[in-house]
């Protein structure tokens, strides 16, 4: 061996050292890169799947409940079970299910299993009473032809949002429900049990999002089909400080309040201030000249009273 | 050949070749003038937006035009196309656009066309509420200044609203109401008189007058020109002086309105007769105003009617704001304009009518919608805010002889007869009860006034129908209630996407409230469900099934 060749020696054998190092370490590097491959990928498949979610919202908003099932029914299962999206995909499609023009059988059968599957996989998730309304939803109403409600087992659903998820948004809309099961009944003493569900809420929330709206409704069911026509107009005063009667077309209820107080009760000063009401605020309305003959003629009543 | 022959050839080709030639030029400058034409029309480094309307009247595209340069005046980098069809094809045009989702930017509501169901006007034109809360900005200026776009409209949209969408789709531009027109010159020659008499027996007298005119004189004058269409919405506007008789009696729920099922418990308690004083005035008054229409008016169509009224062969005609205009331009002759003259308290018929139809609710009209997919929408809605503000608005409707859509804005005195009157009653009493007995009583209303049967006979009939096995209460009972179940369901699914949107917010407007009112319209729809069952249990003694 040469001088030379001992002097190079040190510098060969780093060298295969490198290269047995490299060679070593090859296979994680090429396990990182998949890694590395595999996360873009599914952050790719993630935003693909959020755009389809957004794009399904888009249709849901124009009402295209058949394109957003299309779209939904392709991403729902490629969804990690971990991620929020899973939720929102599988619920909505659950009730684009139920909501779609003429349901199947089969459509029903498998909304239901997708719901019951979220209340079990996520009872604590702030989806579940959603998911237990739309339940309750597919046993009350009819969906096919053939379909038979099952007011029952819709109640319990009801009761579960009430009594286990008391402060989710949907327990009022659940009070709202479960009293219009015993409402819809034929029979008076059902129709009061009904009431009593919604005066009881109310009781213990009078300041819930939907109280005006529960005023308004029990107002309707004393006023037919129970014809007390005293604690209807009191519940009707009730929801219009509560401005529920200006999500409806308010000169009809103002025109029931002040007609109802005229005939049928004799409560001039009701009658007077809804006429009024009619006049001042609904200029417009079909009402407003039979209001403003009617309050003359009681403001002329009254005038004769006192001469 | 002979030089000659061989000359006379070459004429005879060139002569030949002198179409040719002259087909090519014509072809040439088709070609250059189409191009430039289409290159000023439609400049493609502007915005190209494009209005479809049906709105052929005399003026009104012209009108249309002077508002779009205008506009265009602001706004350089648009250009607005008009595109006016005559109403025959106009339905025609949108639902083949609408199919092919190729729609004009802007068009105006026509609400016969496939545009106006709930499912398509949700698909393919863009919701308006959010707008219709900011301020137009046009109104600048003016005392709408800051005012919702919504307030600013006389009837505040309420014509507009789609209750199961719970949504605007189209901005009113005008006003449409119903008058008597008259020639004065015809009117002033037959009877004397200048004007149509208030009174209603004043009225029935000049009518009686201008018959025997005809009698007399051998003219053909027809009294009232009415067609078909114009007739019903006569008798409606006298029917309802009647019927609020009614009212308090029968109207079980006070909503204003008589329903079928309220008519139906209201005969089947004794509470109202066919042969009720009130009934039979209300029946005789429409026979003895019929006795005045060309005789065979079911058969006539608005084209004819306003043809005999423009000839001079017709003293009145029922007529709208809207054709007004186009009539009076028509016409030789000078229009008056009147209300129709309604019973007074010591006249005929006045012991048994309460009044004249409220006009208070008169709703807006010429609505125009924004297509969703018009890849210009933001400008589409400009436009409209621009076309619907005070100044513009009152401009527009003086040019085409209508009245303004917006409050406050003025209206021409010629039409000042035309303001809605809110003096009436708006309570109605229909002797039918869905689609089968409504058939049934339109063919008997007309066989009664032509005096083919007699009110008694007319009444058996209405009974029959209202009765009826197969047509009359229960079949109507349960289309009421299918009816109903239909607006339940599309409250369910509003409800629901609304829920979900709450739940994981993607951002639909005014989604919170938009909720409470579908929940509180959908429990009410419910309830009128159960209101029909408990009736049809408890007083009809019918089980639904």
């Amino acid at each position: 061996m040469t001088v030379r060749t001992k002097r190079q020696l040190p510098v060969i054998i780093s060298l295969l050292a490198v290269m047995s190092i490299l060679i070593a370490a090859s296979n994680p590097l090429v396990a990182l890169k998949s890694l590395l491959c595999k996360m873009s990928t599914h952050k790719q498949g993630q935003k693909n799947t959020e755009d389809k979610l957004k794009e399904a919202w888009q249709l849901l908003r124009r009402y295209d409940l058949s394109g957003a099932e299309k779209i939904l029914a392709e991403i729902k299962d490629k969804i990690d079970q971990d991620l929020p999206q899973y939720i929102e995909a599988n619920l909505i499609y659950a009730a684009v299910l139920c909501n779609k023009d003429n349901p199947k059988k089969e459509d029903i059968e498998r909304a239901e299993k997708i719901l019951r599957q979220l209340i079990s996989r996520y009872p604590q998730n702030k989806a579940t009473p959603y998911a237990i309304m739309q339940l309750a939803r597919i046993y009350e109403l009819e969906h096919y032809y053939g379909d038979k409600p099952d007011i029952e087992k819709a109640q319990d659903c009801y009761r579960t949002i009430i009594e286990h998820y008391p402060h989710s948004p949907l327990a009022s809309q659940a009070i709202i429900r479960l009293a219009a099961t015993y409402i819809s009944s034929t029979e008076r003493q059902k129709i009061e049990d009904g009431i009593k569900i919604i005066k009881d809420w109310l009781g213990k929330h009078p300041n819930d999002k939907l109280a005006g709206i529960m005023h308004l409704y029990i107002a309707d069911v004393y006023f037919l089909p129970l014809m007390d026509y005293k604690k209807a107009i009191d519940e009707y005063i009730k929801a219009d400080k509560l401005g529920a009667v200006d999500l409806l077309q308010k000169d009809l209820i103002y025109w029931r309040i002040a007609r109802t107080a005229d005939k049928k009760l004799g409560n001039k000063a009701i009658a007077k201030r809804y006429y009024r009401k009619i006049i001042e605020q609904l200029p417009d309305s079909g009402r407003y000249w039979q209001a403003k003959t009617a309050l003359e003629r009681l403001e002329s009543e009254s005038s004769e009273i006192k001469r | 050949m002979i030089p000659e022959l061989k000359k006379a050839g070459n004429i005879h080709r060139s002569k030949k070749l002198i179409p040719i030639g002259l087909f090519i030029i014509f072809l040439l400058y088709s070609v250059i003038h189409c191009s430039t034409v289409e290159k000023s029309k439609y400049d493609e480094s502007k915005i190209n937006l494009t209005i479809a309307h049906w709105q052929l009247d005399r003026g009104y595209r012209e009108a249309l035009s002077s508002i779009i340069d205008e506009y265009q005046r602001l706004h350089p980098d648009v250009q607005i196309h008009q595109l006016a069809v005559s109403e025959q094809y106009y339905r025609q045009l949108i639902n083949t656009t609408l199919t092919a989702e190729d729609l004009p930017d802007i068009i105006e509501l026509d609400h016969r066309s496939v545009a106006n169901i709930d499912e398509y006007l949700t698909r393919y034109f863009q919701p308006l509420s959010s707008y219709l809360k900011r301020p137009n900005p046009y109104n600048k200026g003016t005392d709408l200044e800051g005012t919702p776009w919504q307030d600013t409209f006389i009837d505040r949209m309420r014509t507009w609203y789609r209750p199961a969408l719970q949504d605007y789709f189209a901005v009113p531009t005008s006003v449409s109401v119903c008058r008597l027109f008259y020639n004065k010159d015809l009117l002033r020659e037959i009877t004397g008189k200048e004007s149509i008499p208030k009174s209603f027996s004043e009225f029935i007298k000049t009518l009686e007058l201008i018959k025997k005119y005809t009698e007399r004189t051998g003219k053909h004058i027809i009294p009232i020109s009415v067609s078909r269409y114009d007739a019903t919405i006569i008798y409606w506007r006298y029917i309802v002086g009647f019927t609020a008789n009614y009212e308090d009696t029968l109207d079980m729920d006070r909503d204003g309105i008589i329903s079928g099922l309220e008519l139906y418990l209201g005969l089947k308690d004794g509470k109202i007769r066919w042969d009720d004083d009130v009934n039979k005035a209300c029946y005789e008054l429409l026979r003895l105003l019929s006795n005045y229409f060309e005789r065979g008016f079911t058969a006539i169509d608005r084209d004819q009617r306003t043809l005999f009224f423009i000839q001079g062969r017709a003293v009145m005609m029922a007529g709208t704001s809207w054709e007004f205009t186009s009539i009076s331009k028509e016409t030789k002759f000078p229009i008056g304009v009147c209300d129709f003259p309604i019973p007074g308290p010591n006249e005929p018929f006045g012991k048994y009518t309460k009044g004249k139809l409220s006009e208070a609710a008169t709703g807006t009209a010429a609505g125009f919608s924004v297509c969703r997919l018009s890849k210009h929408k933001d400008k589409a809605i400009d436009f409209l805010q621009f076309l619907t503000s005070k100044r513009i608005n009152e401009d527009f409707n003086s040019k085409i002889d209508q009245i303004p859509s917006i409050r406050g804005a003025r209206i021409k005195e010629e039409l000042l007869p035309f303001m809605p009157d809110p003096e009436g009653y708006t309570t109605m009493m229909r002797w039918y009860w869905q689609d089968k007995s409504r058939a049934i009583y339109y063919g008997a209303l007309l066989e009664y006034l032509q005096g083919l049967i007699s009110f008694d006979e007319f009444g058996n009939i209405i009974e029959n129908a209202l009765n009826d096995p197969h047509y009359g209460w229960r079949y109507s009972l349960l289309q009421d209630i299918r009816q109903m179940r239909t607006t339940v369901r599309m409250q369910e699914r509003l409800i629901s996407i609304l829920n979900l949107d709450l739940l994981f917010p993607r951002k639909i407007p005014d989604a919170d409230k938009k909720l409470k009112e579908a929940v509180l319209k959908q429990i009410r729809e419910l309830h009128k469900i159960d209101i029909y069952r408990y009736i049809a249990k408890n007083k009809l003694n019918f089980k639904l099934e």
